[in-house]
């Protein structure tokens, strides 16, 4: 199964309380909310989409299947956008 | 005849037949030596303010554009090196850019944006956005009410001492003369002619302003009137970023220097239906600013 990571070429800069991420790649930007930005700073090519779910169920006191579908979501956004790569499944 | 007028090594030859126009911006400035009348008329005419007596400070590079039996050859850089010929037409934009291009890469630690610039007593305000979004309408309105003169295409700025810098090209506005269009038809916006605004060669700003405000233009012609909302930081820094007029980007600084602007300065969104309605807007807003400070 594979673990999303961050695309090596993204660029990220802190603003304020959000994040900016730029990929060269589609020469796109984003800003991330808190929620977006939760789940980009867990794929780090170390977990798979349900330990990323998982996680963020313990954080949030819910179970992860309430939330797999905003996180498979979101993480195939950034695929699109080509800020990550690997989608988990 | 004696000499190369790429290189200026006859200087006798190339003056009398190839005509230098200075341009200059800040501590820099760019030769355009044209050997087309027709063609420095047109430059003259586009970088109006811009324009020196003489060379002044370091000089950014050279261009020369030479007639020749293909249409223009123009030549760009620091021995106006590269060269390409370009229809008769063409040839004036080509030079306007490339000495554009110039100036950038000399002081390529500025943020560019493409941006309307204008400044209510000593503070500057931006207006960013796309070619037809209004930025020299509405800075020509802002002027008749008063405001200095800076940019109605090019924002330069300095993001970490929050300061944008004149860079006073001509400035020329659209005119509408009754063409049906349809309110998103982008395209048909940008295709209607340009005439030059007068304006006061007093009205000219010269010297670095801080940054009061960025307006990011949304021309919705159907509407009934200005709708303003703050733009988040992060919305700004995208904005800004889609807005950017830099030649070889570091994007990695260049977030950092938008995302220190976007931290430090009040950032808008600004839809409106006319360019008098939404001057009259930025007007009282930066009127009420200046009374509070």
């Amino acid at each position: 199964m594979q673990r999303p990571r961050h695309a090596a070429d993204v660029v990220t800069s802190e603003v304020l309380d959000e994040l900016v991420a730029y990929a060269p790649a589609s020469s796109q930007a984003v800003s991330l909310n808190a929620s977006a930005r939760a789940i980009w700073e867990l794929c780090d090519g170390t977990r798979t989409l349900d330990e990323i779910c998982g996680e963020l169920a313990e954080e949030a006191g819910v179970a992860p299947e309430v939330l797999r579908g905003d996180v498979t979501s979101a993480i195939d956004r950034f695929r699109e956008l080509g800020l990550v790569v690997g989608d988990g499944r | 005849m004696a000499g190369d007028p790429t290189t200026g090594d006859d200087r006798t030859v190339v003056d009398q037949r190839f005509e230098a126009i200075h341009v200059g911006f800040g501590p820099h400035h760019v030769v355009i030596r044209s050997g087309a009348p027709a063609l420095s008329e047109d430059l003259r005419g586009a970088f109006g303010p811009m324009l020196a007596d003489g060379p002044v400070g370091i000089e950014a590079g050279t261009i020369v554009a030479v007639p020749d039996a293909d249409g223009v050859r123009v030549g760009s850089g620091a021995d106006a090196a590269t060269t390409r010929v370009v229809d008769s037409d063409w040839a004036p934009r080509e030079a306007y850019h490339e000495a554009i291009k110039l100036l950038m890469r000399a002081r390529a630690e500025l943020v560019w944006l493409h941006a309307g610039v204008a400044a209510w007593q000593d503070q500057a305000c931006l207006f960013v956005g796309p070619s037809g979004q209004g930025k020299s309408t509405l800075v020509a309105a802002l002027l008749d009410r008063g405001w200095s003169y800076f940019s109605d295409e090019i924002g330069a700025i300095d993001a970490a001492a929050g300061c944008v810098h004149p860079f006073p090209l001509a400035p020329r506005r659209r005119v509408h003369e009754g063409a049906l269009l349809a309110q998103d038809d982008l395209a048909a916006i940008r295709r209607l002619p340009k005439v030059d605004v007068d304006f006061a060669p007093e009205a000219i700003g010269r010297e670095p302003r801080p940054v009061a405000g960025i307006y990011f233009l949304d021309f919705d012609p159907g509407s009934d009137g200005v709708r303003e909302r703050t733009a988040t930081p992060a919305e700004s820094v995208l904005a800004m970023l889609g807005n950017s007029l830099a030649l070889e980007p570091d994007r990695k600084r260049e977030i950092a220097s938008l995302a220190q602007l976007a931290g430090r300065v009040p950032c808008r969104r600004l839809a409106y239906p006319g360019a008098d309605i939404a001057a009259a807007w930025v007007h009282e807003a930066a009127v009420a600013t200046s009374q509070t400070r």
